[in-house]
């Protein structure tokens, strides 16, 4: 085999290590023996047991380099790396947790399982969140960003509710029976719709209140719905588990709470739509209807116009007959009183005219050679007669 | 009038709840143009209650007194 510069010695090992599965992502446990830190912020120490020793390195905004006090028992998590320009071996950790917790883990799995077959998790008993809340509890530390991003969250997306707040510590020795003792205060007043417990995003330890059991007994005897939002999108607490609704975060938990007015409002103007198209359609319905009643029931009567025109008809007929009637018995009493009067003298005697007689043989004078001067004639006129004597006779 | 203070009075929830069965109602048919008519009516009347309730909703805020000061 030909020789190999060092470079490329150490590139090779490295090459391995970042392949290696155990070696790229392992915990190590130890006693950190050295510990400083740099101007830029990074932590380099080392840690150690009984027979070996190694050097470590946590970079600027790793987790936990707090616990990296001479002297403390650690879990660091990281990769092996190799430092090239000394070709040391190190340990390049991410998490530093306080060795402890190991115990606590194994706690945490045992109460969970009886948690669980006490029911605590179960889905079926996980309640329905309200739709519209009016009031909301908040279950959170008074300080810090939480409750401010909750707040700004809720008045943006439906400002139609009242927060309250129940503060508690969320970290320490006593959070987790403070945290119990604010949904109890909560629990008791009956206008809550539902309860919000958040805290911020932090290192397990810092959210470790949220696995106590005290805690989750406080969720699952609450009567109101409990919404959490516990660290970040992946921490899982206890109380994310039995809480009603686990939101990935303060606010997603927020945001889970309430409706969006926007939504609401858009929903409520096509309900109006709809209200007005449903009864317009209606209306519309109710006229055809009206119509059709209205065809039937003209076709179903007589028309009024051919009764009228029937009425007409008879009408004149009737006059027709009357006047005929009239006329007939009108002429007739006319025609009789004409003969009554023409048959007697004295109607026209009434009228100036004269009846002369012969005196001596009652004759009709009708003419110049019934008479001749010297006789003697009566004159009959309307109320009686005269006697008089013939003078002289003139023809026409 | 009545009926307007009844609206008022109903909670923003009892109010969407009393829209969104108004509507299902009248999209279900079969109503006398009566009732039909009063549904339309009181359902406009809680629109517009609802709209006013949004439009002038404000964020409250409390506090309650913990035993820890």
């Amino acid at each position: 085999m030909p020789p190999i510069s060092v470079t490329q010695a150490i590139a090779y090992i490295s090459s391995l290590l970042n392949e290696d599965p155990v070696l790229s992502d392992v915990c190590v446990s130890g006693e950190v023996s050295r510990s400083t830190q740099s101007a830029s912020g990074h932590v380099y120490f080392s840690l150690k047991d009984q027979n070996a020793a190694m050097d470590c390195v946590m970079f600027r905004g790793g987790v936990g380099d707090d616990h990296l006090v001479v002297g403390s028992s650690v879990l660091a998590f990281g990769r092996f790396s190799i430092y090239a320009q000394r070709g040391s071996l190190q340990l390049i950790a991410d998490v530093v947790q306080p060795a402890g917790v190991g115990d606590l883990q194994e706690k945490l799995e045992e109460l969970k399982k009886s948690l669980e077959s006490e029911g605590l998790f179960e889905v079926s008993r996980k309640r329905q969140l309200p739709i519209y809340p009016m009031k909301i509890g908040v279950v959170t530390s008074e300080e810090g960003s939480v409750w401010h991003d909750i707040k700004q969250t809720v008045l943006h997306r439906y400002p139609n509710v009242e927060l309250v707040l129940s503060p508690t510590n969320v970290q320490g020795p006593t959070a987790s029976s403070s945290i119990a003792r604010a949904i109890g205060r909560l629990d008791v007043r009956s206008d809550i719709d539902v309860i919000i417990l958040a805290r911020g995003g932090g290192s397990p330890e810092d959210l470790w209140s949220f696995n106590e059991e005290s805690v989750a007994r406080a969720i699952f005897a609450s009567g109101h719905p409990v919404i959490t939002g516990i660290g970040h999108e992946t921490d899982w607490t206890i109380s994310d588990m039995v809480a009603d609704f686990r939101a990935s975060t303060p606010t997603a938990a927020a945001v889970a709470a309430v409706p969006d007015i926007t939504e609401i409002s858009v929903r409520i103007q096509s309900y109006q739509g709809l209200l007005i198209r449903l009864a317009n359609s209606l209306v519309n319905d109710a006229h055809k209807d009206f119509d059709y009643v209205r065809t039937r029931l003209e076709s179903a009567l007589p028309s009024f116009e051919q009764m009228k025109l029937r009425i007409d008809e008879l009408a004149n007929q009737l006059g027709r007959s009357m006047r005929v009637d009239l006329n007939f018995s009108t002429e007739k009493v006319k025609m009789l009183t004409d003969k009554l009067f023409s048959l007697g003298p004295a109607q026209t005697m009434s009228r100036g005219y004269s009846i002369v007689q012969n005196t001596n043989d009652g004759v009709l004078v009708r003419e110049l050679g019934d008479v001749e001067p010297g006789n003697n004639v009566t004159i009959t006129v309307s109320d009686g007669t005269l006697e008089a004597t013939v003078g002289d006779k003139h023809a026409n | 009038m009545k009926e307007q203070d009844q609206v008022q009075e109903l909670t923003f929830e009892n109010l969407m709840a009393r829209l969104e069965e108004y509507v299902s109602e009248l999209e279900k048919g079969g109503l006398s143009l009566d009732k039909a008519a009063e549904i339309y009516e009181t359902g406009m009347m809680i629109a517009k209650e609802a709209g006013e309730k949004l439009e002038q909703a404000e964020l409250r805020i409390s506090k309650i007194q913990s035993e820890d000061g």
